[in-house]
């Protein structure tokens, strides 16, 4: 952003163009009074006690600072008589009308102001009388975007209300009002909950409010698209599924992005996931037209879709808005879950292009990718329970074992292309680059869903993780970190979707936890349960939970090392397709990490050298990351590690030492 | 015989980017085709402000740091 040179009472400050003048000045170590400017809130210049003169083109001036943006090269002049006279009867008239309230004293004070001679029948006595300020408004309708409380009444009647004079049932006592009120006007009852110390959450929660009202818009737009916002930067780092994970990236991808979503979105508003919560990222579309199924021709109201649902669509090949608000309805209303839905659909897909089924089989569905109305088809009679849609219902699991055993595909070729671990369908990322990534999708306790452990810009964009050692840490922390607030109830979100603009004071490493958004989970707890929480405590406490979800695991007979072991396709290029489209990376890869030439030689030979590497690769990671959870190399917890955490039970002992 | 190494700079440890006179940070992250709205970046462990990142130089062979702060669905 340019900069343009300032001056300020003889000094010269370089300010960013379009920013306001108050900061600005403040910088220099100049005292501006204010009553209604906020740091982080839209400042208003309602007050007027800002004003400073300004002298541009040879005119001169007097603004109200707080909001007057630098567009040129000005000379400011904060102290004139003119700027005292305007202050000081201003300051005058506000201790006339409340003459107790102490943030009013101090600022006349600094006016240079002690009395006033403005004492009439509106005068509120009261120490914490509401003196108009707007803060509470201003943050009802930018922290949490409800536009709850206003301003009513004209001249001398002027007072805050909500709509009707009445208390408005939208309003979820986030506090936030009461937060930023330079009075004590707006009393809070704490009486929810009964956590122990609410001014601590309370403190920390509003940090996270500010961060949402005054970072989001140049960070993630999570207000905006909510999640889906990444669909664009996942295909431009060959990272988006698409064709069943064959592929990274599509040209079609435009078509469903942030940009093309925008336009079709059409609340920008919370729509009740967590009423209050001031990043509200569940998004909406009004009067959606369905186009199939029992409610054909019905307007409805479509939840969504998230980045996930937005991907399995892009993962079949169907890139367009309209199917995935359908197939999202339908998914929601039928209690289907769009990630594993997308993932199985995609699965079918390209096994009915490789000949594995045809359209006989498929009940005449021509499931090709992209095949838009016969996926919503599929979608039906996987509802209904009817037919090959049954099947389909079951997942890619039921699929594999099914159709080896009819004999339609090599059982080795299905396992490679068939996404799922543990039984449950991978959810939507590319993780082919990323050896952590492949890991923390295989290795998570609930098979390959994303929440335990997302590393793949971490490992695979900055290399911030790049020997095996550091790779086991990742696997060790972040599953635990995100276990453990989601065992809290506390929102993954707010975690990492948004950023503090100082979080580069970090180091990188610990750049990627974002410390300051840990700390205030863990004042969250603190103030709720009274307890003082660091990173060993919250790992200690984390991995408690997380080995018994290994051991339960193995109870079902799915804890062992093979049951860590990925697909191929989320490990490599399983087709020659596949590799052939990234032939430089792969070629490159064999070239400087194997030290294999692959001049000359065939795709299949390539591939089969790719392969073996990326497979010992994996398995050494593996390894890394059981010995740093303290599991064996079959991936069962220790005992020793049981004790460790006091859960050498003899019921779990009897787990890890098997029948 | 004296080679003349390639005017080269590194980024993130890893991939190595051939320099231009004149490049800027713009210039890396461009060629990288990284276009994050989280991103951190640090030139021989300098940290680069965003409003510079088009008018920051970027010697050569230097050591570029760009961190993408993982966030996701």
């Amino acid at each position: 952003m340019a900069q343009i040179n300032v001056i300020i009472d003889g000094k010269t400050a370089a300010v960013a163009a379009g920013s306001f003048l108050l900061p600005a000045i403040r910088s220099l170590g100049i005292e501006i009074p204010t009553l209604c400017f906020h740091k982080d809130l839209t400042p208003t210049g309602m007050c007027r006690l800002c004003v400073v003169e300004v002298e541009s083109r040879g005119k001169t001036r007097l603004v109200t600072s707080c909001n007057y943006p630098v567009r040129e090269e000005i000379a400011v002049r904060t102290g004139t008589p003119a700027v005292a006279k305007h202050r000081e009867i201003l300051a005058e008239m506000y201790l006339g009308r409340w003459p107790n309230v102490p943030i009013v004293k101090e600022v006349a004070a600094k006016c240079g102001v002690n009395s006033s001679r403005f004492r009439s029948a509106i005068t509120d006595e009261n120490p914490h009388a509401c003196i108009l300020c707007g803060h509470c408004v201003r943050a009802c309708d930018e922290f949490i975007q409800e536009r709850i409380l206003d301003f009513a009444g004209r001249g001398i009647k002027r007072h805050l209300t909500m709509p009707y004079g009445e208390v408005d049932p939208r309003c979820v006592g986030c506090t936030s009002c009461a937060y930023v009120c330079p009075t004590g006007a707006i009393e809070v009852n704490d009486d929810l909950n009964h956590p122990v110390d609410p001014q601590m959450i309370r403190d920390h929660g509003m940090k996270i409010n500010a961060e949402m009202a005054t970072l989001d818009d140049k960070q993630c737009c999570m207000r905006q698209v909510g999640t889906a916002n990444i669909v664009g930067v996942m295909d431009r780092y060959d990272l988006l599924p698409v064709h069943n994970y064959r592929f990274g990236s599509h040209p079609d991808t435009p078509r469903i992005d942030m940009n093309a979503l925008k336009k079709r979105l059409t609340q920008g508003v919370s729509d009740g996931c967590w009423k209050g919560c001031s990043m509200a990222c569940a998004k909406t579309v009004d009067n959606f037209e369905l186009q199939t199924g029992p409610y054909r021709g019905q307007k409805v109201c479509v939840d969504g879709p998230e980045y996930e649902t937005a991907a399995a669509c892009s993962n079949m090949g169907c890139f367009d808005l309209d199917f995935v608000f359908e197939f999202n309805f339908y998914c929601d209303t039928y209690a289907i879950d769009t990630i594993s839905a997308g993932t199985t659909i995609a699965f079918v897909m390209e096994c009915f292009e490789a000949g594995v089924i045809d359209k006989t089989y498929s009940g005449g569905l021509e499931l090709r990718f992209g095949a838009c109305a016969d996926v919503l088809e599929l979608l039906h009679r996987m509802a209904r329970g009817e037919g090959f849609g049954a099947d389909v219902g079951k997942g890619v699991r039921y699929l594999k074992e099914k159709w080896a055993r009819e004999g339609r595909a090599d059982p080795a070729y299905l396992q490679d292309i068939g996404m799922e671990v543990k039984g449950l369908e991978y959810s939507e990322y590319v993780s082919k680059e990323s050896l952590a990534q492949q890991a923390g999708y295989a290795m998570a306790v609930k098979g390959p869903q994303h929440d335990e452990a997302w590393l793949i810009f971490m490992d695979m964009v900055n290399n911030q993780i790049p020997s095996f050692t550091d790779k086991a840490y990742a696997l060790y922390y972040f599953p635990l970190w995100r276990t453990w607030f989601g065992l809290q109830g506390l929102c993954k979100i707010v975690w990492n979707d948004v950023v503090p603009a100082d979080n580069k004071k970090h180091p990188p490493q610990a750049a990627a936890k974002i410390p300051d958004h840990v700390r205030n989970y863990f004042k969250f707890f603190e103030g709720m349960t009274g307890k003082p929480l660091d990173e060993k405590m919250m790992l200690a406490q984390s991995a408690r939970a997380h080995n018994l979800q290994r051991l339960i695991c193995r109870m079902l007979g799915k804890g062992a090392r093979e049951d860590d072991m990925p697909p191929y396709r989320a490990v490599g290029p399983v087709t020659k397709e596949e590799y052939e489209s990234r032939a430089e990376r792969y070629d490159k890869q064999l070239r400087d990490l194997i030290g294999f030439d692959p001049a000359g030689k065939t795709t299949e030979e390539k591939m089969q050298a790719l392969r073996k590497f990326r497979m010992g690769q994996y398995n050494k990671v593996v390894d890394a990351a059981y010995k740093a959870r303290g599991w064996d190399e079959n991936g069962v917890p220790t005992i020793e590690r049981l004790k460790e955490l006091g859960m050498d039970l003899p019921e779990l002992v009897a787990i890890v030492k098997g029948p | 015989m004296r080679v003349e190494k390639p005017p080269m700079i590194v980024v993130n440890n890893r991939d190595k980017l051939d320099w231009r006179e004149g490049m800027t940070v713009q210039d890396v992250l461009n060629a990288m085709r990284f276009d994050y709205a989280l991103i951190v970046v640090s030139v021989n462990g300098a940290q680069v402000e965003k409003d510079a990142f088009a008018t920051h130089p970027v010697p050569d062979g230097a050591s570029v740091q760009v961190i993408h702060i993982a966030h996701g669905g």
